[in-house]
C-alpha cells in the first residue's frame, strides 16, 4: 500500500524532517506520496531524498497551490 | 617626573588597523578576518587580549570583522604582538584595499554557486592593505543573492551560471517554472522555455530539478564595479560576466593600476568613474 504524507502548512526544514522520520517507517521498496503547498518546498525536498539516495517515481503540481512528490524508498 | 615614551612599531601604526576612539587616549585594534571567518580557537586569544588590554569588550564590525576597543595608546603594541603571536593580523583602514568581505559559499549555503570564502582570501592576501587614493572595498557572494552585498563594493563578484535544457532529460513537471523568481521560465509543449533577458543566472531551475534535465552552459562570476554606501550610496555596475577567478584577479589589478593612475586623493572609485566616464574605465579594466 502506498503511504501519504500531506506536508501542506509545513515550513522547511520541517517539510524534510517530517518526510525523513515518515521514510524511516517505511520498508525498503515501498512508495511514499508526498503533497506540500509551495514549489520551493518541493524542489527542497525532491533535492534532499535524491542526495539520501531515494528514487522520485514522480514530480507534479496537481494545482496551483499543491505539489505532489511520489518518491521510492 | 614624565613616563617613558611606549615603544611603538611605527610601520605597523601606519599600515592601520589601529584606531583612534572619541577619547584620543584610547584605541581600537582591527583584525584582519577575510570573509568573517576565524577558527574558533583563537578566540580565547581575542578573549585574552581584550580583557588584558581592553575592557572585555570585542565589537562586530559592519565589514565581518572583529575590534577590540579601549586599548591605552601605550599598550597598543604589546596588545598587537600578543595577537600576532596566534596569527592575527590587523585589518587595513584609511585610503587602502581593506580587508576584504564574503557570504558562507560552498560548500556551507544550499544556494551557493562558487566557494566565495577561497576567493576572498585569495583576493585579500594579494591586495588586500594596499594603499590606494581612497579606501577600496572588495567582496565575494556566491550567487546572485548578493548577500555579502557586492554593488555596495568598489569591486564585488557575484556567482553564476547560465543553465541550458536538455529536453529528453525534462519530465515536464513545470517545477522550475514555479521555482524561478525572474519569470524567465514558461511551460511551452510540455517543457520550459528561457527567456535569457530576464534570467539572472542563480541557478535555482537547476537545483529545483528532479531530473537533473537543467544543465550548466557556462559559470563564473558576474564583476560588478564602482559601488560604494555610506553617505552617498550608489550601487555599482556590471562590467563583466562569467569570469573565473583568474580574470577577477586581473581585472582587480588593473582596477588597481587605472584607480592608483587617476584617481585623486580621497576620491573614491564611484567619483573617478563619474568623472572619466564609465567607458574609458572599462576599456582599460576589461581591454
Amino acid at each position: 500500500m502506498t503511504e501519504k504524507l500531506d506536508l501542506r502548512g509545513e515550513v522547511c526544514p520541517y517539510t524534510f524532517v517530517k518526510t525523513k522520520l515518515r521514510l524511516e517507517e517505511l520498508e525498503g521498496g515501498q512508495d511514499l506520496i508526498i503533497l506540500l503547498d509551495d514549489p520551493a518546498a518541493t524542489a527542497n525536498v525532491s533535492r534532499s531524498l535524491r542526495s539520501e539516495g531515494h528514487e522520485i517515481l514522480d514530480l507534479k503540481a496537481l494545482s496551483d497551490e499543491v505539489w505532489q512528490i511520489v518518491v521510492k524508498k | 617626573m614624565t613616563a617613558p615614551t611606549p615603544s611603538v612599531d611605527h610601520a605597523a601604526l601606519k599600515s592601520g588597523g589601529i584606531i583612534m576612539q572619541k577619547d584620543d587616549d584610547f584605541f581600537a585594534i582591527r583584525l584582519r578576518l577575510p570573509g568573517g571567518c576565524i577558527a574558533s580557537d583563537l578566540l580565547p586569544k581575542i578573549d585574552e587580549v581584550a580583557r588584558k588590554y581592553g575592557r572585555g569588550e570585542v565589537r562586530l564590525t559592519a565589514r565581518q570583522g572583529i575590534e577590540i576597543p579601549w586599548i591605552k595608546f601605550g599598550e597598543i603594541e604589546a596588545a598587537r604582538k600578543n595577537l600576532a603571536e596566534a596569527g592575527l593580523a590587523l585589518g587595513p583602514c584609511g585610503p587602502r584595499f581593506r580587508t576584504v568581505t564574503a557570504c558562507p559559499g560552498l560548500p556551507v549555503c544550499r544556494r551557493a554557486l562558487a566557494d566565495s570564502q577561497s576567493f576572498a582570501h585569495r583576493i585579500d592576501r594579494k591586495f588586500g592593505g594596499l594603499q590606494l587614493p581612497h579606501k577600496f572595498k572588495a567582496t565575494v557572494s556566491a550567487c546572485p543573492n548578493a548577500c555579502s552585498r557586492p554593488l555596495e563594493n568598489e569591486i564585488g563578484f557575484c556567482g553564476n551560471a547560465e543553465p541550458l535544457l536538455y529536453a529528453d532529460a525534462c519530465m515536464g513537471c513545470g517545477l522550475c517554472v514555479d521555482i524561478c523568481r525572474e519569470k524567465a521560465l514558461v511551460l511551452q509543449d510540455g517543457k520550459p522555455l528561457l527567456d535569457r533577458n530576464q534570467c539572472v543566472h542563480c541557478a535555482d531551475c537547476m537545483q529545483s530539478c528532479p531530473t537533473d534535465a537543467w544543465k550548466t552552459e557556462k559559470k563564473g562570476y558576474a564583476v560588478y564595479a564602482g559601488g560604494k554606501n555610506g553617505r552617498h550610496p550608489a550601487p555599482g555596475e556590471k562590467i563583466a560576466d562569467f569570469v573565473d577567478e583568474e580574470q577577477g584577479m586581473m581585472i582587480i589589478a588593473r582596477c588597481l593600476d587605472f584607480y592608483r593612475q587617476h584617481g585623486n586623493k580621497r576620491e573614491r572609485l564611484y567619483d573617478l568613474i563619474c568623472r572619466v566616464g564609465m567607458d574609458e574605465f572599462k576599456a582599460a579594466v576589461l581591454q
